[in-house]
């Protein structure tokens, strides 16, 4: 339970070892932090990354694109295992660019299983849950992508923008629940895997996103963009013609990005 | 599902619940529990109850027909308020041995927290008190507690939070009211072992003693304030019955932390001071200085307010001292402090006076309190002390079985009458009260 003075009990991450996910719930200071994903290992070294003193850090087995069924017991397991939850990050997805996804359909399928599907039903699933428990908050990492799609993250962003709506109206659905959503849309977030990329405008840190978010869920905020000021950026580019938006995007060639310089997800391989 | 918010007395908890009517049966409770809440006096989220149901008991039933036995003792129902209780036997010559600062807390919500007054060294508890009471609970149905009769349930449930069953009614002592106008004599103490020393001294004389502390001033001047003192008047009778004027100032909330504010307590106290006097009160204005008070919690802003009460034995008093000077210095100092002196504990598992010193102080909910709060806590077990868990709404749950030692016990009573634990709060969530949740 949150306490009197809004401290957070109990965080599950869902994409236990995404950096932003991560950073999210250590700023929350939890006394109990559950991190889900897919690599053990992995999930082990972001768990001691993790332990602090008086902490308790658990770890589970989850996988985005398993059936939704594996998502419903992940949930089920942790409530059982450590109590209500207080908070669920949900940071599941990968960067694909459309080069590198190139005619492969089937890498295609994988891309929107990963970051559409998966986190879709991973969605539905918590809402659900924290619904019934009468309290609780959904994290969902969104992106500016989601506002608006350019043809080199054709797959991504749509991937973004199909979760983007369907996480702020299962908000909207949550209203006099208790429980409620935050979608949180972040730029270029500066990362282990994006070391070495060139960079775009208003890139932030794991760090910032945090405490970006911590702020918003101090207030009734739906949607967060990180940094702050991508909100009225993203507002004037979503008011540019097509053949503008795409003019700018040639100009400041996008950054050559791989399946591995995901910028807030579990790698997928 | 239609669900309301539910808040603590303090306003910084809240939850959304199913609320009921007490249907007197468990029958609506569904995977999620249900709690009862009485006068909804609990500072913190001892009567809220997420995603599950909330069934209000508090009635206003017509008390002229009470019936006071030969031996002093009253059957009520447990939703009946205090204050409509005193009003009704104040008339005959009766009133409760144990009266808690507000006069809308339930004969149930009052056995549920064992809650205590400014005359604790005299009388004990309000659970020292109950004769008898009827307990619904959903492991071994309607029993009949008391004393003498299943008397670990009885232990139990007194200062049990409502975790045991819903209380319905309860057979109390009263003690005799010779006077319904009283004497209240404010004494200035300078620094806080000079109110601790006038305290300690006034008590076992005085009916009603309490200390008020300017919790803003620090230095020589730490822990000074107020004593009062309050002797009745003899033979002054109370008025006619009905009900007083309910005249209360309707206030909007308070901006940011309202009181919290840097300097805006230290007038009002600087004020309070000046004010100290000897006057004649009326019964209930000695009782209830809480309900003169127009929402003491909006007082605090927006994000509510928060009490730390806790205890601790004869021979801890730095505890007291370092309470309001860390506090204090952390830049919150608190917006109300009362001290009081606490007489022996009674048998119950999770009542929370012990002999010893008891210091309440309000803060704004600002989370910039918990390290501050947090570490009082460890000095509070480490002195043998505990903290008020039905004012609580910030406790973590490390502390608990140090503080009550008798936990384990309770749980194990609790495991009896509840098995499948239906009766769920939020602070029972919290604080894994009852051992659920944490495996």
């Amino acid at each position: 339970m949150r306490d009197g003075l809004g401290r957070t009990q109990t965080v599950l991450v869902l994409g236990g070892t995404s950096e932003i996910g991560t950073a999210i719930a250590d700023a929350l200071r939890p006394d109990t932090l559950i991190l889900a994903g897919r690599d053990p290992i992995a999930l082990k070294e972001a768990a001691g990354d993790l332990a602090r003193p008086g902490r308790h850090v658990e770890t589970m087995c989850y996988e985005a694109t398993a059936a939704a069924a594996t998502v419903v017991d992940v949930l089920a397991a942790a409530t059982a295992r450590c109590g209500d939850l207080d908070v669920v990050v949900l940071s599941v997805g990968a960067l694909t660019d459309e080069g590198q996804l190139g005619s492969d359909t089937t890498a295609v399928e994988t891309a929107l299983r990963t970051t559409m599907l998966g986190p879709m039903l991973a969605a539905h699933a918590t809402a659900m849950r924290l619904r019934d428990q009468g309290h609780g908050t959904l994290v969902v990492l969104s992106s500016v992508a989601a506002v608006r799609t350019r043809a080199g993250l054709l797959t991504y962003g749509v991937a973004k923008t199909a979760l983007d709506v369907y996480a702020r109206r299962l908000g909207a659905q949550l209203r006099g629940s208790g429980a409620r959503v935050l979608v949180v849309r972040p730029g270029h977030v500066r990362t282990r895997m994006t070391r070495g990329l060139p960079e775009a405008p208003f890139t932030t840190t794991v760090q910032a996103v945090a405490t970006r978010v911590l702020a918003a869920l101090s207030r009734r905020t739906a949607v967060a963009y990180a940094p702050a000021v991508l909100r009225p950026v993203m507002a004037g580019v979503r008011l540019l013609p097509p053949a503008v938006f795409e003019r700018l995007n040639a100009v400041k060639p996008a950054p050559r990005i791989t399946p591995a310089s995901s910028e807030s997800e579990e790698r997928t391989s | 599902m239609q669900t309301t918010t539910v808040r603590g007395w303090g306003r910084a908890t809240s939850s959304r619940s199913r609320v009921i009517g007490w249907p007197d049966d468990l029958g609506p409770a569904g995977p999620r529990g249900l709690i009862a809440r009485g006068g909804g006096c609990g500072y913190g989220d001892a009567a809220q109850n997420a995603g599950g149901v909330v069934a209000l008991t508090a009635h206003r039933d017509d008390l002229t027909e009470l019936f006071v036995d030969e031996d002093g003792t009253v059957l009520l129902d447990a939703g009946t308020s205090l204050g409509e209780l005193i009003r009704s036997v104040a008339p005959l010559g009766w009133t409760l041995p144990v009266i808690p600062g507000t006069a809308r807390v339930t004969v149930g919500g009052a056995i549920a927290a064992d809650v205590h007054g400014k005359n604790h060294i005299h009388t004990g508890s309000f659970g020292s008190h109950v004769r008898e009471m009827t307990v619904l609970t959903p492991g071994q149905g309607e029993l009949v507690l008391g004393p003498q009769r299943h008397p670990d349930a009885f232990r139990a449930t007194v200062g049990g939070l409502g975790l045991t069953g819903v209380i319905q009614s309860a057979r109390l002592a009263l003690t005799p009211l010779d006077s319904w106008q009283w004497r209240t004599t404010d004494t200035i103490a300078p620094d806080l072992d000079a109110l601790m020393t006038a305290l300690r001294l006034a008590a076992p004389g005085s009916e009603y003693a309490v200390g008020w502390i300017d919790a803003t001033r620090g230095g020589r001047h730490l822990g000074g304030g107020v004593l009062s003192t309050s002797r009745p008047v003899p033979g002054t009778t109370p008025p006619a019955y009905g009900r007083p004027s309910q005249r209360r100032l309707r206030l909007p909330g308070l901006p940011a932390t309202g009181l919290g504010l840097p300097g805006v307590t230290a007038v009002l106290n600087r004020a309070r001071m000046l004010a100290a006097r000897s006057r004649n009160q009326s019964f209930p204005q000695v009782l209830f200085p809480l309900d003169a008070l127009p929402d003491w919690a909006r007082l605090h802003g927006r994000r509510g307010l928060i009490q730390y009460q806790f205890v601790v034995p004869f021979g801890a008093e730095d505890v007291l001292a370092a309470a309001l000077t860390e506090t204090r210095r952390a830049g919150f100092p608190a917006t109300l402090a009362v001290l009081k002196v606490f007489g022996a504990s009674s048998e119950a598992f999770l009542s929370f006076p012990i002999p010893g010193w008891s210091l309440a102080l309000d803060f704004p909910a600002v989370a910039d309190l918990a390290p501050v709060l947090d570490a009082l806590d460890e000095r509070v077990a480490a002195a043998g002390g505990r903290v008020y868990l039905v004012k609580d709404s910030r406790l973590r749950p490390g502390v608990l079985e140090t503080m009550y030692p008798d936990l384990g016990r309770w749980r194990a009573e609790r495991a009896l009458l509840d098995p499948d634990g239906v009766m769920v709060s939020d602070l029972d969530r919290r604080l894994g009260l009852s051992g659920g949740g944490r495996a």
